[in-house]
């Protein structure tokens, strides 16, 4: 049975990443070994010698790095990820509690980011050279300048102490309401789903200030690249013949010549995935948002050990995986490299 | 075969290096007569580099003097108002900008010099020594950085000291990546190869011939990368890890200041971050006039 080559292709990309995932894991794996590494005293301080030797041995503090590092994988593969000494649970069930939070926050974050950076790009692409692009260029830079946490604090500042706009930050939904049923976790569209439609509302304006501050962080990247891409493609003969066949300018903008820059704005919003996970962490932790980035950073500044390196490799598959999706897009999105010409 | 080895001679009287250095200066001249904002980038840095450098001397109070004027608004007094011990939150913005440039920029300095080594021999030999240098800077790419920082900085244990050594570390892939391509596409042009027939050491070659001609990618990303340093080292100390209290820093002051919005205390955060925004914009735009004014392909446009 000859296989065919596209799925060769796939097969082998899969492989490779498995195997940067475990080279991942054991980088990771060091790293949370590297932790000022006890988690006994700083949590039971009171505890006699014999008393905190014991419970390192329980917990396996006592073994070497490789048979721990056994030990994690195995946990891995039970899907339990280890256990977390600051929640008592399993990582694998604290993961899945937290990784609904951060993905709404990090899907509605990635598409308002891609619906304000893509049109900038293409403004600048077009009017290259002329005043437009000056202050679109200006206007990026200084997106890209305002850290964060800080943009975050100045809009909770204004919109929230100050103006009452937004509802109090105080992470997914205020107590008074009660989550929806689970549907695909995003409590917005579990509550449509339910027909709770007060409790997708108060999601949603909870939703507004962290989305808009994690989606403003990809807005420059994307419209960077798109103002690079376009300038190009905008160059091409298609794009010439295009006009000249008398095309709109519309067909010609939008059908042809981004469809032929939307190769490398596709690898850079892989890119940028990796960048909205690693910046969650610092949104989550100003937004009280209970998701994976609070879950990390919480676990980093206590030294629990199972909740680094599995956030870490998580963080880390997340990239792997939005390359590995973003590679087989190419195939997709060009019909050269489809029928092998190549780049 | 005389004139073979005038040739080659002249070759040797006449680097490569020494040939561009007075080109280098009226690109880099070039770079900002045409460009207004790179231009404006440069002047704010300028502006914020010497108000760092003189911070000591410029300072209205002591920054760590604690004083009963609790969360004072700003007044002809206190210029940005005081914060929850009474101490200037101007005089100690000033003194925080201070401590950011030097971690960032030492740290920073610190990878380029490390990165480019590495890079310029990984490009160079190739071999397995290449191949397994950059397997290992593919996988650090791969993980979220702030998370690896912040293990990094506890694992050392958090100091102004191991902030510097952790943002080497992890700007380090950075270079070598950027330096190997360079060097990858210098090392089998003739101007190599000639010097190597007339005679010059490998590491002459590396030194003099290949090094020259990586500056203008490191002088870009080192610009576009301290932007990124200083927002990492404020972001450290933000959530708590690095940079601690009572020494200022710029993330500190605006994690401090959180506390004291419900108050209305919203000197405290905005204006620390006023000044980090300002500094990491500048040299954004000196990145940026850079990279369009330096890069080959760009100028052509």
């Amino acid at each position: 049975m000859r296989i065919p080559p596209v799925l060769a292709y796939v097969l082998r990309r899969i492989a490779i990443s498995a195997v940067v995932l475990l080279g991942i894991s054991a980088v990771a794996f060091s790293m949370a070994y590297l932790l000022p590494s006890d988690p006994v005293t700083s949590r039971y301080p009171d505890i006699t010698n014999e008393q905190r030797a014991e419970m390192r041995r329980q917990m396996g503090l006592d073994q070497p790095l490789l048979v721990q590092y056994a030990r994690y994988m195995q946990s891995v593969f039970a899907g339990e990820f280890g256990r977390s000494l600051g929640t008592g649970n399993s990582v694998g069930e604290d993961l899945a509690r937290r990784i609904p939070a951060t993905l709404e926050l990090a899907v509605y974050g990635i598409l308002l980011g891609t619906a304000l950076g893509i049109p900038l790009g293409m403004v600048a692409a077009i009017r290259r050279g002329r005043p437009t692009d000056h202050l679109l260029r200006v206007v990026n830079i200084a997106i890209q300048s305002v850290p964060a946490f800080w943009l975050g604090i100045v809009l909770i500042f204004v919109l929230f102490y100050q103006l009452r706009w937004v509802p109090t930050p105080v992470g997914r939904l205020s107590p008074i309401h009660s989550p929806p049923p689970f549907f695909i976790g995003f409590y917005t569209i579990d509550g449509l789903v339910a027909g709770k439609f007060d409790v997708a509302l108060a999601a949603a304006r909870q939703l507004i200030l962290p989305v808009l501050v994690l989606g403003l962080g990809v807005v420059s990247p994307l419209a960077r690249i798109t103002r690079a891409a376009m300038g190009e493609s905008l160059g091409e003969d298609y794009v010439i013949f295009g006009r000249a066949l008398g095309l709109g300018e519309r067909q010609v903008v939008l059908g042809d010549a981004f469809r032929g820059a939307l190769v490398p704005i596709v690898t850079t919003l892989g890119f940028v995935v990796g960048n909205v996970l690693a910046g969650a962490a610092i949104v989550e932790t100003v937004f009280s948002w209970p998701g994976i980035g609070r879950y990390a950073v919480t676990a980093i500044t206590t030294s629990d050990m199972a909740p680094v390196s599995t956030c870490i490799l998580l963080v880390a598959s997340g990239v792997a995986l939005t390359n590995l999706l973003v590679d087989l897009s190419y195939a997709l999105i060009d019909p050269r490299i489809r029928h092998g010409y190549g780049k | 075969m005389a004139m073979a080895s005038e040739t080659v001679a002249n070759e040797r009287m006449t680097p490569a290096p020494a040939r561009q250095r007075p080109a280098w200066r009226a690109i880099y001249a070039g770079v900002f007569a045409g460009d207004p904002l790179g231009l404006a980038g440069v002047a704010m840095l300028a502006i914020l580099l010497t108000v760092a450098l003189l911070g000591p001397l410029l300072v209205t109070h002591d920054p760590i003097l604690t004083t009963p004027g609790t969360l004072l608004p700003p007044s002809a007094e206190h210029w940005f108002g005081t914060d929850d011990f009474g101490r200037d939150v101007f005089s100690r913005t000033l003194v925080s900008l201070r401590i950011d440039f030097i971690v960032a920029g030492v740290g920073v300095t610190g990878a380029i010099l490390i990165g480019s080594l590495i890079g310029l021999v990984c490009g160079y030999r190739g071999g397995w020594l290449d191949d397994t240098l950059m397997r290992f800077v593919d996988i650090i790419q791969s993980f979220p950085l702030i998370l690896v920082a912040m293990v990094l900085v506890l694992a050392i244990g958090p100091s102004v000291g191991s902030i510097v050594v952790v943002t080497v570390l992890i700007n380090i892939p950075l270079y070598a990546r950027v330096i190997r391509g360079q060097t990858l596409a210098v090392k089998h042009l003739d101007y190599v190869d000639a010097a190597r027939c007339s005679g010059a050491t490998e590491l002459g070659i590396m030194i003099r011939h290949v090094l020259p001609n990586t500056l203008n990618p490191i002088a870009i990303h080192a610009s576009l990368n301290l932007a990124a340093a200083v927002g990492n080292v404020a972001v450290l100390s933000f959530l708590g890890i690095g940079i601690r209290p009572p020494t200022p820093d710029l993330g500190v002051m605006v994690a401090e200041g959180t506390r004291f919005l419900v108050q209305g205390a919203w000197w405290m955060s905005l204006f620390p971050g006023l000044v980090l925004s300002a500094t990491i914009f500048s040299l954004n735009l000196l990145g940026d006039a850079l990279e369009s004014g330096l890069d080959p392909r760009r100028q052509e446009r």
